[in-house]
């Protein structure tokens, strides 16, 4: 026990008389010769070589100095890698150990709310937190996150709701958040508190905010955001519509009651005095007033908003000629003491822009100057009144005079005089501007600083501002941002770029001079991906352009992204750099991927309105067809991201009065990696009459092969196997044809299609080219045997059908069997070309072929069949060519060639244009039979080319022009036809007519006709 | 026995024992402040003042305040390159401090010898002081203007009163000493919008204390 008590002592005695010994003070250590460094934990976040760097100069064998222990500790950290740095020291016999003690820092991989009823919808919870993706992860951060997301959630009605976090790590320094949110259930409208003076009853704002259920038969509403501003909006809205345009209506406060998880929303309340705005000295309807004068959209009397409401008023007026044009204002007050604002205009007379005159250009032409104008003369119809007023010609003087300046012409001056009657001519207007160019500065030296004589010469390639080309400050600023980008995309984030700009001793002639820094280049360190739930990482990563060891590209990484968006799965791609404000010199690249719902559902109506009437299953009256009305409803259903390859299943059908269609798809985009190509498998069942003759059954599948060349060219490459029915009680051919046209045909096809595309706009091309070619052969090995007779003089096979032998009697030598076997030929050739500033000429050419290389015939419905909004518009719907001797229904031919011309031009405003047409050519019984002949010869002659002229109308939308062509035929062919029913065309009667097609059609459709 | 083991620990412990030599004490958005370069701000403060340096808790918590005032200011003029103060704008004050304070060469080595600092210390610190000074008044004196009802005020209710209560004397005509006033008012306030702005950046900025470096 005394023992113990001694030891004690002594050692208590040791510690207070070693104090140093025992717990070194850091000073103690300095100078000391350093013998060892390590790290705790030995795996370090950094690189070995980074890691290295950032700890110089401190090395085993040198001397320890405590400050270069400070900057190492300070350029650790700077890394953005540590969360906590600390560096111990403790004395070997010969030197010292230091250790580095080190805390990783954590990133944000993926941030999910879970547990919430929309609204708010995911992507708002999300946003809510503010934890970006790569972002350091700090517990302060996830305290606001969980702030904001409560403060969202209670302004949507979630007063009770709770969050727990959930921060779960993982690999390479990244944390998952998920925010699991408990909302409880959403409370309820209770009666607003109403403040101010309202001029109105509560009941009637209540009823304003539609924040009862049905009428206030069935209680409150739940709160959300949008339910109380959109309540806010209409009570304002009710006053405006009785011109209480002062009238305020603001949420001063909302009271939440526990007790009965309901919200008493505090509204303050003014009616404020009713206005009442007037137009003085010419007509405006109240809706332009609306329109024109703010004070309706900011809900707001205020003076800016009045002057605002006059310079629209005016310009309104200079746009529809009354270019004196006044406007004044007058505030006061009506008889019934309301305010009144009175908008006194003095229209002046009606002018006219006659003349647009341009003077003094001699750089620059007059049709490239006016290009850049918005001011036009009168035109027929579009602009009767030209488009004038002060603001656009200011606007366009400035559009001149920048012009100039960024081709070097410093000291341009542009100048306009308005000149009214002109001429003598009484209203006529014209606008003279006069340029006067001075002289243009050009660069006479330039010098590049701060590049290596490697990237020299790509960086001059970049640059506009080369010796003895113009000089601007455009050209300067445009060439700063060529080069940034050019070093931001090799990997030089922090590369700066200054411009010293002096006049040279030439005069007119500047020296300019860059100077670039560059910076540390950044290379990727990995590329990581995160949130892949059911998808394949190889289709992730292949997209992925960005490899380890590579420079850091910003476009890559943002092409990376799109090709991904590209792939159709996911509904949200993020990219963004793991610990963004680190000084690191290899960065992690993330991708955050969040996968699309698997199934989408799309139902779509609607109704087709064209030529498809007449010619009934049992009425033959109308083989040119009549106006017609086919409603039509489709339904789809696709599975995207099928087997989590990125391949897409989808279903779509569509049926109508003349059609039943179902097509299966399985597309394969990017296939095997490659963006340029995809393959698509297809199943096709349809059932359609969209051929007056006939009604046919086709069941189909088909595999293709896309590839994509180059940008404008493409190839597909497609084997398809069909079975082809055609009900026989729906043909509307001469009788002794049926049993041969009514046979099940199987047709196998190989075929090919090379399409090239340079058009400007495929929807509504103004200039380019539009080539495709399409070659398919049908071979006889998958053909459906027919019945051939060979003609016993000529020694010639065809598909006419063998008469049955008489009784006892054997069949005749003449008949025999064959599969049908033919080559199908199309080429489409259509050009766009601008003819001045307006106008479109627009052409298409196809030609097509059929050649059959056995005795069997071309089945009907592999035929060519012509006509309609798309193809020749002098025809109805597939109503050209050759038509049935008896019945006058056409039957298709083997030939085909058509001629459209068009010119395309504005008719009025911005959105609505106008066409004229010239459509020319037919579909021809075979390839011999093409003829530029003009005239029908016959009522059996169809080989010849119909001409039709016509005039369009086109409604500009965001999918699309809307079409609306009336066309002329002027030499539409005469037919036999037939009058009577199919009974009476089978077993006798009815009356066979001559019959022609109608000399006007027309044609509603979307897009334009090629 | 026992005995025996316990004095050779004693002997040889204390070498082998490990010391925490720095860390990082306060994290000031990207940068860090360390335990050392507040030791460092207290002994150059205490050399500054001629005291004895004061290493408690609370003394090293006023440092690492001044501290990180000093980064988020340095952040400021990073981002805006401003430029820092050249010798010859910090020379003269350097010179005059140690002309006042340590006339000798000898006494002021010995002076910073004692208080662990060396030359560069003092000259980066001064050099500091002429830098902020300089920021302060580009970046927050141009927008402060003193409008004259409160020179007449501060004349009236301040400056006449202190200056009987000091010299005993009649305080001089308000026109004599209007562009004194105007100056006091004036740094006041850019002090003020200086503390404003301070205080907006600490809370936009991530400010964690360690709370290991301060015990």
């Amino acid at each position: 026990m005394r023992l113990r008590f001694g030891i004690r002592l002594l050692m208590m005695l040791a510690l207070l008389a070693r104090p140093h010994a025992i717990f070194p003070s850091p000073a103690d250590f300095e100078g000391k010769q350093i013998v060892g460094i390590r790290f705790e934990p030995a795996n370090q976040p950094l690189l070995a070589s980074d890691l290295a760097e950032r700890i110089l100069p401190l090395k085993a064998g040198f001397p320890l100095r405590l400050y270069e222990v400070r900057l190492a500790i300070e350029d650790l950290y700077g890394s953005g890698r540590y969360e906590d740095v600390a560096v111990d020291a403790s004395s070997e016999a010969d030197g010292v150990v230091i250790t580095f003690i080190t805390r990783e820092a954590l990133f944000i991989r993926g941030v999910v709310v879970d547990g919430v009823g929309e609204p708010p919808n995911p992507g708002q919870l999300v946003n809510a937190t503010k934890l970006q993706l790569g972002a350091r992860y700090t517990e302060s951060q996830m305290k606001q996150a969980v702030e904001s997301l409560l403060e969202l959630l209670r302004v949507n009605g979630y007063y009770k709701a709770t969050i727990t976090p959930q921060v779960t790590p993982a690999d390479a320094q990244q944390v998952d958040i998920r925010l699991q949110v408990d909302s409880g259930k959403r409370a309820k409208f209770d009666t607003p508190v109403i403040k101010g003076n309202p001029h109105r009853s509560v009941e009637d704002l209540i009823k304003a905010t539609r924040w009862k259920r049905f009428f206030g038969f069935l209680g409150w509403k739940e709160v959300t955001e949008t339910r109380v501003s959109q309540g806010l909006d209409r009570i304002r809205q009710t006053y405006q519509k009785k011109d209480f345009l002062m009238a305020k209506a603001t949420l001063d406060r909302i009271d939440y009651k526990e007790d009965a998880n309901r919200v008493v929303p505090n509204l303050d309340v003014e009616g404020g005095p009713k206005v009442v705005v007037k137009a003085r000295g010419a007509k405006v309807s109240k809706g332009t007033l609306r329109t024109l004068v703010p004070i309706y959209e900011e809900q707001s009397v205020d003076k800016d908003l009045l002057v605002e409401g006059k310079r629209n008023l005016m310009e309104y007026f200079e746009s529809k000629g009354y270019f004196d044009a006044a406007v004044d204002f007058d505030i006061g007050k009506t008889d019934k003491g309301e305010e009144l604002i009175e908008y006194a205009i003095a229209r002046g007379n009606r002018h006219q822009l006659a003349v647009l005159e341009i003077t003094g250009n001699k750089y620059f032409t007059t049709p490239t100057l006016r290009e850049r104008m918005y001011i036009t003369p009168a035109t027929f119809i579009r602009f009767r009144h030209g488009r004038y007023s002060g603001a656009y010609l200011k606007r366009d003087v400035n559009a001149i005079t920048d012009l100039y300046r960024s081709n070097g012409f410093r000291d341009v001056q542009v100048t306009s005089t308005v000149e009214d009657d002109y001429q003598g001519k009484e209203q006529n207007v014209a606008v003279l501007l006069n340029v006067k160019e001075g002289v243009q500065w050009l660069v006479e030296k330039l010098e590049v600083a701060g590049v290596s004589d490697e990237q020299l010469p790509e960086i001059q390639g970049l640059l506009h501002s080369t010796e003895g080309q113009p000089y601007s400050d455009l050209n300067v600023a445009t060439d700063q941002d060529s080069v940034l980008n050019y070093y931001y995309n090799a990997g030089y984030p922090d590369a700066t770029f200054e411009a010293a700009v002096t006049p040279s001793a030439a005069p007119y002639r500047m020296n300019v001079k860059f100077t670039i820094k560059s910076g540390q280049r950044r290379f990727v360190r990995n590329v990581l991906v995160s949130g892949l739930k059911t998808s394949n990482p190889d289709i992730v990563s292949s997209r992925i352009s960005l490899h380890t060891g590579e420079p850091l590209s910003q476009v890559s990484m943002i092409e990376s992204q799109r090709r991904l968006y590209d792939l159709g799965i996911f509904a949200r791609v993020d990219t963004a750099l793991q610990n963004p404000d680190g000084e690191e010199h290899n960065k992690n690249v993330l991708y955050r991927v969040e996968e699309a719902h698997k199934y989408s559902l799309t139902f779509g109506f609607g109704a087709e309105i064209a030529r498809i009437g007449g010619g009934s299953q049992v009425n033959l009256d109308a083989p040119g067809g009549t106006a017609g009305f086919s409603p039509r409803v489709s339904l789809g259903i696709s599975r995207t991201n099928f087997r989590g390859v990125g391949h897409t299943v989808s279903l779509q059908t569509r049926v109508s009065t003349i059609q039943r269609r179902g097509v299966l798809t399985y597309l394969a985009p990017q296939f095997k990696g490659n963006p340029d190509k995809n393959l698509t498998f297809t199943g096709i069942y349809d059932d359609s009459r969209d051929i007056r003759t006939f009604s046919s059954k086709r069941t189909e599948g088909s595999v293709q092969l896309g590839q994509r060349l180059t940008k404008a060219n493409s190839m597909q490459f497609r084997v398809g196997y069909r079975r082809v029915t055609v009900d026989q009680n729906t043909l509307k051919i001469t009788p002794q044809l049926i049993p041969l046209l009514s046979q099940p045909i199987n047709l196998g096809l190989v075929s090919s299609t090379f399409i090239q595309d340079r058009r400007d706009d495929s929807s509504d091309a103004h200039k380019g080219i539009y080539n495709t070619i399409d070659v398919a052969f049908a071979a006889s090995i998958f053909g459906t045997m027919q019945q051939i007779t060979t003609d016993p003089k000529t020694g010639l096979q065809s598909s006419v059908p063998c008469q049955a032998p008489a009784a006892g009697a054997t069949a005749p030598d003449q008949c025999g069997k064959a599969r049908p076997s033919f080559t199908r030929a199309l080429g489409r050739n259509a050009t766009y070309h601008r003819i001045g500033k307006d106008l479109i000429f627009a052409r298409v050419l196809s030609i097509g072929t059929l050649l059959k290389s056995s005795a069997a015939d071309v089945p009907l419905p592999e035929r060519f069949f012509g006509g309609g909004a798309t193809s020749h518009r002098g025809f109805g719907e597939n109503q050209a060519g050759p038509r049935d001797a008896t019945t006058g229904f056409p039957v298709g031919g083997k030939a085909l060639l058509i001629n459209t011309l068009e010119l395309r031009f504005p008719l009025i405003g911005e959105n609505i244009g106008g066409v004229f047409f010239h459509d020319a050519g037919n579909v021809f019984s075979n390839v011999g039979k093409i003829t530029l002949r003009s005239s029908q010869r016959d009522l059996n002659d169809f080989d010849y080319m119909v001409h039709a002229v016509g005039f369009g109308i086109r409604y500009r939308t965001p999918i699309g022009p809307v079409r609306l062509d009336l066309a002329y035929g002027i030499n539409t062919p005469r037919f036999i036809g037939f009058q009577g029913t199919r009974d009476e065309l089978l077993f006798g009667g009815g009356v066979r007519t001559e019959q022609r097609i109608s000399h006007f059609q027309f044609h509603f459709s979307l897009g334009q006709a090629f | 026995m026992r005995l025996c083991l316990v004095l050779s620990f004693l002997a040889v412990a204390g070498p082998g024992l490990a010391e925490i030599i720095d860390r990082v004490a306060v994290i000031v958005g990207d940068g860090v402040i360390t335990e050392s370069e507040i030791s460092r701000q207290i002994r150059i403060t205490a050399f500054r003042n001629r005291e004895k340096p004061v290493f408690t808790p609370e003394s090293r918590r006023a440092a690492a305040d001044r501290l990180v005032e000093q980064a988020l200011i340095r952040r400021e003029i990073d981002v805006s390159r401003f430029a820092t103060a050249t010798t010859v704008e910090y020379d003269p004050i350097y010179r005059e401090f140690r002309k006042i304070t340590y006339p000798s060469d000898e006494a002021y080595k010995k002076a910073l010898a004692d208080y662990g600092l060396i030359d560069g210390d003092l000259q980066e610190n001064f050099q500091w002081q002429a830098t902020l000074l300089k920021f302060i008044d580009v970046r927050f004196r141009p927008g402060i203007q003193v409008p004259e009802s409160e020179l007449a005020d501060y004349y009236k209710g301040k400056f006449v009163p202190e200056w009987t209560k000091n010299t005993a004397k009649a305080a001089p005509a308000y026109d004599e000493a209007r562009t004194d006033i105007e100056k006091i008012l004036a740094s006041e306030r850019t002090d003020n919008a200086l503390d404003r702005w301070l205080g907006q950046t600490r809370t936009q900025t991530r400010i964690i204390y360690k709370e290991e470096a301060f015990r």
